[in-house]
């Protein structure tokens, strides 16, 4: 039996150690009660997601660029499966090309969110991400 | 917390000294509840952030089990307590029985006779409560709470600050790279696209530019937070279906001040918001930035920086729109300063091309010409003019000119620089040109005459059939300097598959990646190797530098082919060429080879075919040439 996602757990997808400090200083901040998982690749996402003895996250942060399992291929994996179609995936990227955007898109991202260098926009990026979709139920 | 000291004195200095730094609450809370939670008779400790929308956002409790954020249920369980709490009122004992009323749950969590609690106001409009599950209310307990509550509130009202200051940082950070990107580049539409990317979520929920676009606004990007509402939101606005069509369409203004504003959006796009920014530049209208967002998003009015946002995106519009009006103005006078076509000369292929800077946005003042005098000599010529811009334009259209009319009427190019460099010193003209002619004709026995002139210009170079390269020997004086521009012409003979190359000096100051010159010794390779090429193709491939060297200035180049009388010139059937070609290079001399290397062509172009023979005994040219101008082409050496 699969448990239900945990609204307040948040599993983030990072390589870069700096990028992984800076969401987990910025959502600690705007949203205390969050629970922060961070996987450092995108080769242990599904093991993690399927792991049943852990609670699910409703959440994801996925970078796009990794190396190994990019965000891309990560994107295609989860959607792939379609246990995982309640899991809201927002995409964090320095791209702001059409053609990354309509990828992302059409590979089933909910956001694609621009991931800026300075840490207090950064912040406010995040946050407001979290806030739509912690107010929005997705797909309604 | 230091370990020596769990007095609840020592314990409060340091949660003062916590509150000063703590960026955060969550990092405060391990020393506010493990404090609280070490006082007499203390059971357990929770607090509650409700948000300005009654919700409640943060709860934490502490037992003997440790400290948990959030744990499940309470969050539901302290909602009657909280309601029945006032701000700013004191610590209110209650007895089990009354937590009970309120919130059977959490009353049953407490495992204690009664709760001491109290709620004040926090950041952001919002509310906090604290409270301590005890069997009895010790004064002691009591003055902790409130002192506990003091820090609370003091650390809560900094980070508040702190994070007002931080959403100030945040818009100038955006504007600072929204106005980099739109400073950065020239493709506008491309730019603001990215913007809005910047814009959502930091901002807004969704956002859309439009900008004036053949006399009307349209809409060029639109952003939203969920992917799916975005497509939704560019089809709505796409349609007109939302409350700032009328301002699109010009009929209705009163949209435009700072108030949010219902956003006329279909439901299904889940914005219900926005504020409109109009794009102003030099007193006109360009465009529209909209910030849109949902119902209760709670964000604070980003008015000020959309005001901003637009006036920077408005100018970098107006310098887009123009830099491309300018550099339409730059190409059509160029245009007009260089020959439409080159004329058709029987015996002889001729090219032209013209590479502008990519620097700058100003007319060139390199030219190039040929005029066909009516004995039959062929007169071509590359000139450069000093500089740049309006002024060296004139004097492109003066010399081109002057030099036109008096060869076009049988003036030798040396009478016509003569005429030029007169006209300039009497005229007092302060800029000098340089200038190469080729002067083609008559025909001898042996090739044709070619005579050239170079007054202060890189000599032509001559490209002889069998690949060697070499520069003609003539030399002159700047014309526009001084009177006498002491011409040596240079005379040579061209036969059949010779050519003559003129250019001016930005071709062979191309440097490539290693700095290295075109012209040191790479041009002359290059013209050997290409030679074969049609003149057209040859043309184009020194204007890009070989692939290999930057052509970053104005550059002219004029390449001529001495064919000699064609022997075969006739349009046939693809499949009669092969016998009409190996006749005609029969004629010019049995001994050559077959043009097999042709057959391939023939093969693929089964249409009509325009072929060419030309040369002598010792060496022939084929071209062939498709109904679509594809073409092919060899040469026979005896």
């Amino acid at each position: 039996m699969r448990p239900a996602p945990d609204d307040r757990l948040v599993l983030v997808v990072e390589d870069s150690e700096v990028d992984r400090e800076a969401i987990d200083r910025a959502l600690s901040r705007s949203h205390p009660e969050l629970t922060l998982e961070f996987l450092p690749d995108g080769d242990t996402v599904l093991d993690r997601l399927r792991d049943t003895t852990r609670p699910r996250p409703a959440l994801m942060f996925l970078d796009l660029s990794m190396p190994a399992t990019d965000g891309y291929q990560v994107l295609a994996d989860v959607r792939a499966d379609p246990a995982f179609a309640d899991l809201t995936i927002i995409v964090l990227t320095s791209s702001t090309t059409s053609a990354d955007i309509d990828r992302c898109y059409a590979a089933g991202a909910d956001s694609y969110i621009y991931k800026p260098v300075n840490f207090a926009l950064f912040r406010t990026v995040l946050q407001g991400a979290v806030d739509y979709w912690n107010s929005t139920e997705k797909n309604s | 917390m230091d370990p020596r000291s769990d007095s609840w004195p020592d314990r409060l200095h340091t949660l003062w000294r916590s509150a000063f730094g703590a960026l955060s609450t969550r990092q405060l809370a391990r020393e506010l509840y493990t404090g609280l939670l070490s006082l007499p008779g203390v059971r357990a400790v929770f607090g509650v952030r409700v948000g300005a929308d009654g919700r409640v956002q943060v709860t934490r409790w502490a037992d003997a089990t440790g400290l948990q954020s959030g744990p499940p249920g309470l969050a539901e369980e302290v909602c009657g307590l909280v309601s029945a709490l006032t701000s700013g009122d004191p610590i209110r004992h209650l007895t089990l029985a009354e937590v009970t009323d309120l919130s059977p749950g959490l009353a049953e969590r407490l495992a204690a006779a009664g709760l001491l609690v109290v709620a004040f106001d926090a950041a952001e409009r919002g509310q906090g409560v604290l409270g301590i599950a005890v069997d009895e209310p010790r004064p002691e307990v009591t003055t902790a709470l409130a002192q506990a509550t003091e820090v609370v509130i003091a650390a809560d009202h900094r980070i508040g600050e702190q994070r007002v200051l931080e959403d100030r940082q945040a818009l100038d950070a955006l504007l600072a790279e929204a106005s980099l990107r739109m400073d950065a580049s020239l493709d506008i539409a491309d730019t603001l696209r990215a913007v809005l990317r910047m814009v959502v979520p930091a901002l807004a929920d969704g956002a859309a530019i439009h900008i004036r676009q053949d006399g009307g606004m349209a809409p060029i990007a639109a952003a939203h937070v969920d992917a799916q509402r975005e497509r939704l939101l560019t089809e709505h606005l796409a349609a007109g279906r939302w409350a700032g069509q009328a301002l699109v369409d010009g009929a209705d203004r009163s949209g435009l001040d700072d108030e949010a504003r219902p956003a006329g959006l279909p439901p299904e796009v889940g914005l219900d918001t926005m504020t409109i920014g109009v794009l102003r530049a030099r007193g006109r209208d360009v465009g529209l930035l909209t910030f849109f967002h949902r119902r209760g998003s709670g964000r604070r009015n980003s008015t000020r920086l959309l005001r901003d946002l637009a006036s920077r995106a408005a100018l970098a519009i107006d310098n887009a729109t123009l830099y491309e009006q300018r550099r339409h103005d730059v190409v059509s006078l160029q245009q007009h300063l260089l020959p439409a076509v080159l004329p058709e000369v029987p015996g002889v292929e001729l090219a032209a091309g013209y590479n502008a800077a990519d620097h700058t946005m100003e007319v060139g003042g390199d030219f190039y010409g040929v005029v066909d005098q009516p004995g039959g000599t062929v007169i071509a010529l590359v000139g450069d003019v000093c500089g740049r811009g309006a002024p060296a334009a004139a004097l492109t259209g003066l010399a081109r000119h002057t030099l036109e009319t008096v060869l076009a009427e049988g003036g030798s190019p040396r009478h016509a620089l003569g005429t030029l460099n007169a006209k300039m010193l009497r005229n007092r003209i302060s800029r000098f040109l340089t200038i190469a002619t080729a002067t083609l004709g008559p025909v001898e026995p042996d090739g044709l005459r070619l005579e050239t002139l170079a007054a202060g210009h890189p000599a032509p170079l001559l490209v002889r059939r069998e690949g060697t390269v070499h520069e003609c020997g003539c030399t002159g004086r700047l014309v526009g300097v001084l009177a006498d521009l002491r011409l040596r012409s240079a005379v040579d003979l061209l036969r059949p598959g010779d050519l003559v190359v003129l250019f001016s000096d930005g071709l062979i100051e191309a440097r490539d990646p290693d700095g290295g010159f075109f012209g040191d010794s790479e041009l002359a390779r290059t013209l050997g190797e290409l030679r074969a090429l049609p003149t057209a193709r040859l043309v184009d491939a020194l204007l890009t530098g070989s692939d290999r060297y930057h052509v970053n200035d104005d550059v002219a180049v004029l390449a001529i082919r001495y064919l000699g009388p064609p022997v075969l010139d006739r349009a046939l059937p693809s499949a009669e060429v092969t016998d009409a070609v190996t006749a005609a290079v029969r004629a010019l001399n049995p001994d050559l080879p077959p043009p097999e290397e042709l057959l391939a062509f023939l093969a693929e172009h089964p249409g009509e075919i325009r072929a060419t023979v030309t040369g002598d005994a010792r060496w022939a040219r084929i071209d062939l040439t498709d109904a679509n101008g594809d073409q092919a082409w060899t040469e026979l050496v005896a």
